[in-house]
């Protein structure tokens, strides 16, 4: 039997097989349980800030959660949704979740389906237009000097027979409001300031007292920029204590640190953490590192930057066995802050203080010391031949001079050259006749004079390098 | 049994029936990993591979029974594979060599049960065409026992393949 005309066949037949079998409804089921168990999800919803009344022609992005299966964590889910919406809807959504409103109101259904789960949301698409901001917030503020909240701003929209809805503002509007803080006399007011970021608005209090907020933002009903009325905001002060922490400390209540070492150029991230009192007579200790004021007595010393979350302060050491203050305070200071944007942070190129006998503001102070960077070890080349310490090198012919070049290799892992560093010192052992003798005003080069070995102990900090070297 | 396997059988059998009255059966017994690929994970349940077959120069045809022996996990997801069935044709361009690779095609057919806090059970029959490598050794010693490795697609769909790899032991009679 000729087998070549066999396999062809055999290879004939089973080639549109393979193409043919699958079977996709089938797979679904399983397809879907394997999804959603991938993620250790039980359901799926959408968050509890999903905005359910749209204005027309806007655009707006869904995001799902779901729950996982110890049914307390939620974690966001952004692949393998299917997004649709409910029959008839003028609106559109592609399959990121995201929504483009029809030009005409409408009720319409959002629907995500993740694997076997789905999850629905009853979405209004308003005619109404963004007229002003009418309150900062959907509920009652209260917070304390240094704290930050998150806050839900509430604006009035009116549509074209002069209806109007009272809502959150949405994210179309939120990201353009111009926020301003003001003092009792209405001057710009250094008390508070409120930021927008990827659309959640966040109020941050700096001192005690009582301010005003407004909003200023372009209304689209009337078309003109439209400030809201002066919003009256009532900072209190239950701050009991102030102190600095490590940054990657986790017990709040338990850490501190009052003297702090670091190498230099390197850095370490510290916070500052607030103790509040609790209306139930309870401590809760927050970091408050973007609402506290820092300040240097010596800024050449250290150089001081907050992270881009305002989380941490990072403190890098610039000269070496120095010593500085620095200085840490919460509420209103002595020293002039009416020029800086705020809401950047305070760090200030001097010391600061609270004034004698504030009761709206605490202050502290730390020591940082700064100390040179540890070597780690030495390495020396002999006219560009690396030697190793306290073993003998022999040179292959007698050289005028030699030059020693020495590097450097530091606890953090960096290296450099030292050798024109001030604080590596070179020593010539005395021998019988002399070998070789140091030209002057050349550190780390040696005139050779005879035969023999020459034996140069080479230091820096507490790292010992011997240099010997044969000389024929 | 589907269409395509009861075909692929007929098939089979009628071509090689000739060759089979010269040919040398076998029995080849292995632990086999099935790997139940989708986008999102895999499923790993473990099986036993049982093979009757028989060869011919650089033709093989052999008949597979699957058993499960272990099921896997996904998080709360328990995935198994009861059982599974094949029939496979196996062709080596170095028949005579104690080193041999083979091109493996045929028909499966695959059973898989899975089950999830809060959904149905799932018990799906997933039927299709084969096709595989494989590589085998025989023993020194023993030149009739060979140890050998399949990997093989037992079934591709849109959203879901389904591929086993399996190491043991052959022996001819």
């Amino acid at each position: 039997m000729n087998f070549k005309i066999i396999k062809l066949l055999f290879i004939a037949l089973m080639l549109p097989i393979l193409f043919s079998c699958s079977d996709p409804e089938n797979e679904t089921p399983l397809v879907n349980q394997i999804r959603v168990a991938s993620q250790d999800i039980i359901a799926i919803n959408f968050p509890a800030d999903t905005e359910t009344i749209l204005s027309v022609d806007s655009e707006y992005s869904f995001k799902l959660e779901g729950l996982k299966s110890n049914g307390l964590d939620r974690v966001n889910i952004n692949q393998n949704i299917i997004w649709s919406l409910s029959t008839g809807a003028n609106s559109t959504i592609n399959q990121d979740g995201k929504l483009s409103a029809a030009g005409t109101a409408e009720n319409i259904t959002v629907t995500a389906q993740f694997g076997y789960l789905t999850t629905s949301i009853d979405i209004r698409i308003s005619a109404a237009k963004f007229d002003q901001v009418i309150a900062l917030h959907e509920a009652d503020i209260s917070i304390e000097m240094c704290q930050t909240q998150n806050i839900i701003p509430i604006g009035r929209y009116i549509d074209a027979s002069g209806n109007e809805e009272i809502r959150p503002v949405d994210s179309t509007i939120i990201n353009s409001i111009e926020w301003n803080a003001l003092d009792s006399q209405s001057n710009p007011s250094q008390s508070a300031f409120i930021k927008t970021l990827n659309t959640q608005t966040s109020l941050t209090a700096l001192a005690a007292g009582d301010i005003k907020i407004t909003a200023t933002a372009l209304s689209l009903f009337s078309g003109n920029e439209t400030t809201s009325e002066a919003f009256d905001l009532s900072i209190g002060n239950h701050l009991s204590l102030l102190k600095i922490c490590n940054a990657s400390a986790s017990d709040l209540s338990t850490c501190s640190l009052n003297t702090i070492d670091i190498e230099q150029n390197n850095s370490l991230a510290i916070m500052a953490v607030g103790r509040y009192l609790n209306t139930d007579g309870s401590n809760q200790d927050i970091n408050i590192t973007a609402a506290t004021k820092w300040g240097l007595t010596d800024s050449s010393v250290l150089s001081l930057q907050l992270s881009s979350d305002q989380q941490q302060l990072n403190i890098t050491g610039n000269i070496a066995d120095n010593s500085t203050s620095l200085s840490f305070a919460c509420g209103d200071i002595e020293q002039n802050i009416q020029s800086l944007d705020v809401s950047q942070g305070i760090v200030l190129d001097e010391a600061i203080s609270c004034a004698p006998g504030d009761l709206n503001c605490l202050q502290g102070t730390a020591i940082i010391n700064v100390n040179a960077l540890q070597i780690s070890s030495l390495e020396v080349k002999v006219n560009g031949t690396a030697i190793s310490h306290n073993q003998l090198f022999s040179l292959s012919s007698r050289p005028a001079d030699i030059t020693l070049q020495v590097n450097g290799n530091f606890a953090d892992n960096s290296s450099r050259d030292l050798s024109n560093d001030g604080d590596l010192t070179y020593q010539l052992i005395a021998t019988q006749p002399a070998v070789v003798e140091a030209v002057s005003g050349s550190p780390g080069v040696y005139r050779v004079l005879t035969a023999g070995t020459a034996e140069i102990q080479i230091q820096y900090q507490s790292s010992v390098f011997i240099a010997l070297i044969r000389i024929p | 049994m589907s269409k395509a396997i009861k075909s692929s059988l007929f098939f089979l059998f009628s071509i090689f029936y000739p060759a089979l009255l010269q040919a040398g059966p076998y029995l080849s017994l292995s632990p086999a990993q099935i790997e139940i690929v989708t986008s999102a994970d895999t499923g790993k349940p473990l099986m036993l591979d049982l093979r009757l077959g028989y060869a011919y120069q650089a033709h093989q045809i052999e008949l597979v029974a699957m058993q499960s022996t272990k099921a896997d996990s996904i998080n709360l997801l328990t995935i198994d594979a009861p059982s599974a069935k094949s029939i496979l044709y196996r062709y080596s361009s170095e028949p005579y060599g104690r080193l041999k690779s083979y091109l493996i095609l045929g028909a499966s057919q695959i059973d898989i049960r899975s089950s999830y806090p809060g959904s149905n059970d799932v018990a799906e029959t997933y039927s299709g065409a084969s096709v595989g490598i494989g590589f085998e050794e025989a023993f020194k010693s023993i030149p009739r026992l060979k140890m050998k490795f399949d990997w093989i697609k037992l079934y591709k769909g849109r959203d879901l393949d389904i591929n086993t790899m399996s190491l043991g032991l052959r022996y001819e009679f």
